[in-house]
C-alpha cells in the first residue's frame, strides 16, 4: 500500500523490527487452489455446469462449501471431498509445483525428491492411481490420478473424491487434508481423455522417532459420479486402498 | 495493488469467471496472512478471508470507484476478523514457533547478534500474541499491510484520530518490551 502520510514519530525507531517480526509469523505458504474450489461454489458465476455439480453434491459437500469452518472441520477429520470436471489436460502434467501444492511442491518437484509409486485400483470401471508422493516433517503429497471407463465418461462428466483418508503404519492420521484437481480448464476440453489429476496435500503424519520411511496408507472412501448436464449422481463406493513406503525427511 | 490486479478488475466487476480466480489468487493469500498475524489460528484466517471475498463479491457494486477496492476489501476483511476474534468460544493459544522450540531444546542457544535479534522478534511476537485484538490488528495493518494512519482509520471505520490513539497505545504496550530489548542489544554489542 502506498504511504500518503510518513510515520508518526512515536513509531518510527520500532517501525523496522515490527515490520520483520510481522513478516516473520505471517505463514508463507497458502493454499489458494482448494480454497478458490470453496469459495467458487458459492460465487454466482457463469459456469452453470459447475453450479449443477455443486447443486448434485454430497450434502456435507453443501454445508461445507457454505460453512468454510464445517468444511476445515470436515477436513480435519480425514474427509475430503474434490468437484472437478472430468476433463483430459494431458497424462504429462507436472503435478509439483503451479496449481498444485504451491511453492513447497514445485522445490520438491524441480529437485525430483518424490517418489514415484505406480499403484493402481480399478472398482467398478473407477479407476484411481497413486503415482507419486512425498512426506516430510511438514507436509505429506501424493499425486492421485482418477480415470473412469469410456462408457462412464459418456454419462458423467465431473467426480468427487470422498472420505479420502492419509495414514502411517500406526493409523495415526495426517493432521489436515487438502485435495487440488486439475482446474476447469478450458484447454483441457479439447482432449476427449477422461482422466484428472489430483494433489492430496495433506498435514505431516508422525512416524515412530528415528525412522527414515514411513509406511503410508491412501484410502479413498468412494467416489461421487455427477451426470453431465444434469443433477443426477451415482455412489461408488470404495475403497480404494493404497499401502507404499516413502523416505522420511526433515523439513525442506 | 500491482497492474495484474487493476487488469483484473473490470472482469472481477462483471463477474467474468476468470477475472474473479485471478482476483482471488492475488488477494486471498494476503488476507489470510494478515488474518494469522492478527491472531487467527490459520483454518480461521482461510475461512475469514473466504468469506471475506464473497461478501466483497456479493457487494461489487457497492464500489463505486475500482481504485478504491484495496481499501474497501480491507474493511471488509478486516471486520471479518474482528468478528472471527470476538468469538466467544475461540481459544487464544500462542503457538510455539520452530525457532521457540529450538531455544526450549536447545539452552545454550549460541550467541551472536543475529541469534539474538531472533530472539528478541520471537519474545516482541509473543507479547503481540498477548494484545487485545482492537490493538493487535491496527498494528498488523499498519506493519504487516503497510497502511498508513489514516488508511487504518478508514477500514476501522473510525476517525483518523482515533485510529492514531489506538495505534499509539498499542505501541506504548510494546514499547516497554522493545527499549528492554534494544538496551540488552546494545549492552551486548558494547561487550
Amino acid at each position: 500500500m502506498q504511504t500518503e502520510d510518513s510515520p508518526h514519530d512515536w513509531e518510527l525507531a520500532e517501525e523496522p523490527t515490527l515490520r520483520a517480526t510481522f513478516a516473520r509469523h505471517a505463514p508463507t505458504m497458502v493454499d489458494t487452489e482448494s480454497a478458490w474450489f470453496n469459495v467458487r461454489t458459492q460465487l454466482p458465476l457463469g459456469a452453470q455446469a459447475t453450479d449443477k455439480a455443486a447443486a448434485a453434491a454430497p450434502r456435507s459437500t453443501r454445508q461445507a462449501a457454505r460453512h468454510p469452518r464445517l468444511r476445515a472441520a470436515l477436513m480435519n477429520a480425514g474427509f475430503a471431498a474434490a468437484l472437478v470436471v472430468l476433463v483430459g489436460a494431458g497424462v504429462g502434467t507436472a503435478y509439483w509445483g503451479g496449481l498444485f501444492g504451491g511453492p513447497k511442491a514445485q522445490l520438491i518437484g524441480n529437485a525430483n525428491l518424490y517418489t514415484t509409486i505406480g499403484q493402481s485400483r480399478t472398482i467398478d470401471g473407477v479407476t484411481i492411481s497413486v503415482d507419486q508422493a512425498y512426506a516430510d516433517s511438514g507436509n505429506t503429497y501424493i499425486a492421485i490420478t482418477a480415470r473412469v471407463s469410456d462408457t462412464l465418461a459418456q454419462r458423467y462428466g465431473y467426480v468427487i473424491l470422498n472420505h479420502v483418508v492419509v495414514s502411517e503404519a500406526s493409523g495415526s492420521e495426517s493432521d489436515g487434508l487438502s485435495v487440488s484437481c486439475e482446474p476447469l480448464g478450458r484447454a483441457a476440453l479439447l482432449d476427449s481423455a477422461t482422466i484428472e489429476h489430483c494433489m492430496l496435500d495433506s498435514g505431516a503424519l508422525h512416524p515412530s522417532a528415528g525412522l527414515s520411511r514411513v509406511s503410508v496408507t491412501v484410502e479413498v472412501g468412494e467416489v461421487w459420479l455427477l451426470a453431465k448436464g444434469s443433477v443426477q449422481r451415482t455412489i461408488r463406493p470404495g475403497p480404494w486402498t493404497f499401502q507404499f513406503m516413502l523416505p522420511w525427511r526433515q523439513h525442506m | 495493488m500491482n497492474d495484474a490486479t487493476w487488469s483484473h478488475m473490470d472482469g472481477w466487476l462483471r463477474g467474468d469467471e476468470d477475472a474473479v480466480r485471478a482476483l482471488f489468487a492475488t488477494c486471498y493469500p494476503n488476507a489470510v496472512r494478515l488474518a494469522v498475524v492478527s491472531g487467527l489460528p490459520l483454518p480461521e484466517a482461510q475461512d475469514s478471508a473466504q468469506e471475506a471475498f464473497i461478501h466483497a463479491f456479493e457487494r461489487r457494486q457497492q464500489l463505486r470507484d475500482p481504485k478504491a477496492f484495496p481499501l474497501w476489501f480491507h474493511r471488509i476483511v478486516t471486520r471479518h476478523i474482528l468478528d472471527a476474534m470476538s468469538t466467544p468460544r475461540r481459544k487464544h493459544e500462542a503457538v510455539l514457533d520452530e525457532s521457540q522450540l529450538a531455544r526450549q531444546s536447545s539452552p545454550a542457544f549460541a550467541p551472536d547478534e543475529l541469534a539474538i535479534r531472533s530472539q528478541e522478534r520471537d519474545d516482541l511476537w509473543s507479547r503481540i500474541e498477548s494484545l487485545p485484538g482492537h490493538y493487535r490488528v491496527p498494528l498488523a495493518l499498519r506493519y504487516f499491510g503497510g497502511f498508513t494512519t489514516r488508511e487504518i482509520a478508514n477500514i476501522l471505520d473510525v476517525r483518523e484520530g482515533t485510529g492514531r490513539v489506538t495505534l499509539h497505545r498499542a505501541l506504548m504496550q510494546l514499547r516497554e518490551h522493545m527499549a528492554t530489548a534494544q538496551q540488552r542489544e546494545r549492552d551486548l554489542s558494547q561487550s
